[in-house]
């Protein structure tokens, strides 16, 4: 419970020297709250704030009650603003400076943590309202460019918010949303067809991206926003908003690639970059309290289908980043709903793969073992079993029938992997057999 | 060389060079609009500052009378503080009540140039301390409760220090 | 205990008894002045004003607080740990300012050869403290005269004529601006003439005219 003092009715259990020379008892002179400092009037002492980094700033507002408010008070006023960013308006002048943004960045997380400790005797509404005036000034002053407005927001949102309750944080999430107007963006785009409104839709990307998803380094952190960001809504509009985060996207032409997930992707290097994001989301949301095993399936599953069905190798390399919890829950989801020929495919897909994440065969072998351990009966575990050579044999046929497709995965992969499982298999048989001699 | 005669709050006369008076705009403004006349031998005083401190801020202008007179603020400059000259650096090693107090004499002479170099010895004082040191350097008592003082380490707890 | 702020001069603390001191000081020092104003001591009567000044200057240290309580709005609590004026005491303070600036600008303006700036900057002066006074408006418009700013200068005239509107010395001035104004014109309006002739008589020079009044 944060209450606003006032210093004037400062109990002073011990009375320093007044400096009076009356020898008597009570003495109309008042100890010195602030030492010396309270010999200067505040015009005065702003102006050594005008000296003052942002950082030693930041921790001359955590000395006392009434240079917290009188630091407050600083960095309200125009000047004060003005100080912590000269340094900056050159250097955005500069067209030779090449770590332009780092700087920046730098900067707004400085101050974000100068407003932290100015603010923290405030409830959180006026703390966050504070906020909200001081970005508006420093935008004016600086005049960036509408991206750089967001990730530098997003910085000093981080460092502004760290370690504030998930009761705190929700209040500051609101706000900020308000304060974006992203709702209604993401209201419209929620409602209307994948590609309806481009602009709004990469806007929105942005704004929750570099607000609420970049400037953590806590898992904490990305697991509350997401939460929050996602939680209104049903599993439809919560896989849709994954995607459109976090799914493939043009950032020159500024437009979400929708369909990208269900055609093949040719470029190797760029399909990482996009599932590496919606993996850590998907596992954030899997180490959050309030989210079960279940519905981080349920929206995974949800998401292979969103907008159209994902290729089989995507949803391989995104449930391999995902990590083995997560990949078991899908799979065996969809095992037990009997559709063994499916889970073949992903298992086949994924010995295709596993190399280019450092896994080995033993792995996959392992995960196909806990899945068929997980299934009812032995009719299931056989039927998933047979249905994986099945689908070697399948593909060995079609890849080969079809030698020129336009198909990241080609026939060498495809003899690789089988062999690679062969390899395995026998080596495992082999020391099972020896065992049980 | 034209005196001019200045008393400080406690009643004692400083008999003082022109040249070195000027240093306070104060004083020059009142020079200019008297035009330079001999102030008919009548001290000026000062009420708010005391002999010791007049003194002391009589040997700064003493020794920086040759100075060019300071540069306006500009806006967009960077303010720095380390860039005292050595007799400041000097000067300006004294207790905390004297430096306060010739910050407050600047302020009233308008002696930008002492204003300046004081407070940026404050400034440096403060440069890279941590809050206690901060507290224990200025004498500020922690007057925070302890549920403040836990938010506090709440807060910081997740900081990193620079 | 904190120090709270007597109503009256009645209870007063050392320092504010202080305070009360200067202040009676620079009204001697204001009364001074005045004397050797009348008797047309004009350098000696700007040596008693300064001093005036300097006796009120930073006697209070409101202006920072006030400074304060305008900025942030919500800003409570913060310590008054300057010396607490009486509201007369601040008053009187106010008014000796006021005079003081009036009286040095009239006293510059009497000068062989007045610093017109200045003079504009003792009425700025007053002007922050009291946005109507008549005398500064007036005496702002003839620096700002002299200063060759005569639009400046009528603006400041006119402002002065609100409560005095016939005073002679106001239409004085302000006349002198519309002449000199005028005098101004007839020079633009001769050298675009001369400009004119010379394209019609063709010389190569195109000259681009704003066509600013």
């Amino acid at each position: 419970m944060k209450v606003t003092r006032n210093p004037l009715k400062t109990k002073h259990p011990q009375q320093d020297s007044c400096g009076c020379s009356h020898p008597h008892k009570r003495c109309r002179f008042q100890a010195p709250v602030v030492g010396y400092l309270h010999m200067l009037p505040n015009e005065l002492i702003f102006k050594i704030f005008h000296l003052t980094s942002a950082e030693d700033l930041s921790r001359v507002s955590i000395t006392s009650v009434t240079l917290s408010q009188l630091v407050r008070s600083y960095i309200s006023c125009n000047n004060g603003l003005r100080h912590f960013l000269t340094k900056y308006i050159l250097l955005l002048k500069d067209r030779n400076k090449d770590d332009k943004d780092i700087r920046l960045w730098d900067l707004f997380k400085r101050l974000g943590l100068l407003l932290k400790r100015s603010t923290f005797l405030l409830p959180t509404r006026e703390r966050l309202m504070m906020m909200g005036r001081f970005v508006t000034k420093v935008y004016a002053i600086l005049q960036l460019e509408v991206l750089q407005n967001l990730q530098c927001f997003g910085h000093l949102y981080g460092k502004f918010t760290r370690g504030w309750s998930e009761k705190e944080c929700r209040l500051a999430f609101l706000t900020v949303m308000e304060y974006f107007k992203i709702k209604p963006k993401l209201v419209a785009v929620l409602s209307s067809s994948p590609g309806t409104f481009p602009k709004a839709e990469y806007e929105t990307r942005c704004l929750l991206r570099h607000v609420f998803l970049t400037g953590y380094t806590q898992v904490y952190d990305l697991q509350t926003y997401l939460d929050l960001i996602l939680k209104p809504y049903p599993l439809v509009h919560q896989a849709k908003i994954l995607y459109l985060l976090y799914g493939p996207a043009d950032s020159k032409r500024g437009v979400i690639g929708w369909y990208q997930m269900s055609e093949a992707l040719l470029d190797a290097r760029r399909s990482m970059h996009h599932f590496s994001g919606m993996a850590i989301a998907l596992k954030s949301l899997y180490s959050h309290p309030a989210w079960t095993e279940g519905s981080v399936n349920s929206v995974l599953k949800e998401l292979s289908d969103c907008p159209q069905e994902w290729t089989t190798l995507n949803m391989a390399k995104l449930l391999i980043l995902c990590g083995e919890d997560i990949c078991f829950n899908f799979l065996v989801s969809i095992a037990l709903n009997g559709k063994m020929r499916e889970v073949a495919n992903i298992f086949v897909t994924l010995s295709m793969i596993i190399k280019e994440e450092d896994l080995q065969m033993k792995w996959l072998l392992n995960l196909v073992y806990k899945v068929c351990r997980a299934l009812k009966n032995t009719h299931d575990v056989h039927s998933l079993l047979n249905a994986i050579p099945e689908l070697y044999k399948d593909l060995t046929v079609e890849l080969q029938e079809v030698p020129d497709a336009e198909n990241y995965l080609n026939f060498a992969d495809l003899a690789e992997s089988q062999a690679e499982l062969l390899r395995e298999l026998l080596h495992h048989s082999y020391k099972m057999n020896r065992l049980s001699l | 060389m034209p005196n001019i005669k200045l008393q400080s709050s406690d009643g004692e006369v400083f008999d003082v060079d022109v040249d070195v008076a000027k240093q306070s705009i104060t004083i020059k403004t009142m020079l200019e609009d008297l035009g330079m006349d001999e102030d008919d031998d009548e001290a000026i005083p000062l009420p708010n500052v005391n002999s010791a401190i007049l003194g002391k801020v009589l040997e700064w202008c003493q020794f920086h009378k040759d100075d060019p007179p300071p540069p306006e603020d500009e806006e967009n400059r960077e303010k720095r503080t380390d860039d005292l000259c050595g007799f400041d650096i000097d000067f300006l090693k004294v207790d905390q009540g004297t430096l306060f107090e010739l910050i407050l004499a600047a302020n009233y002479l308008d002696i930008k140039g002492l204003l300046d170099a004081s407070c940026k010895t404050v400034a440096n004082m403060i440069k890279g301390k941590t809050p206690e040191e901060i507290r224990k350097t200025f004498n500020i008592k922690n007057d925070f409760t302890p549920a403040e003082e836990e938010q506090v380490r709440k807060e910081n707890s997740w900081c990193e220090e620079k | 205990m904190a120090e709270a702020a007597p109503l009256d001069d009645g209870d007063l603390s050392k320092k504010q008894a202080i305070a009360l001191k200067r202040i009676d000081q620079g009204e001697i020092y204001k009364q001074e002045g005045n004397m050797c104003y009348r008797e047309k001591n004009y350098k000696k009567a700007i040596g008693k004003y300064h001093r005036a000044l300097l006796q009120v200057k930073d006697v209070d240290r409101q202006d920072g607080q006030q400074m304060l309580k305008g900025m942030m709005g919500g800003v409570s609590g913060v310590e008054d740990r300057s010396c607490q004026l009486t509201a007369t005491m601040a008053e009187r303070v106010k008014e000796l300012e006021m005079s003081c600036y009036n009286n040095l600008a009239a006293c510059l303006l009497h000068d062989t050869n007045p610093n017109y700036e200045r003079v504009k900057e003792y009425c700025q002066n007053v002007l922050k403290l009291d946005e109507q006074n008549r005398k500064a408006w007036y005496r702002q418009g003839v620096a700002l005269y002299h200063l060759k700013d005569y639009e400046e200068a009528q603006d400041c005239l006119n402002r002065a004529r609100k409560k005095v509107p016939k005073d002679p010395d106001i239409l004085r001035y302000l006349n002198l601006c519309k002449e000199a104004l005028s005098k101004q014109l007839q020079a633009e309006k001769h050298r675009y003439q001369g400009m004119f002739q010379k394209m019609a008589e063709g010389e190569e020079e195109v000259i681009e005219m704003d066509d600013d009044k």
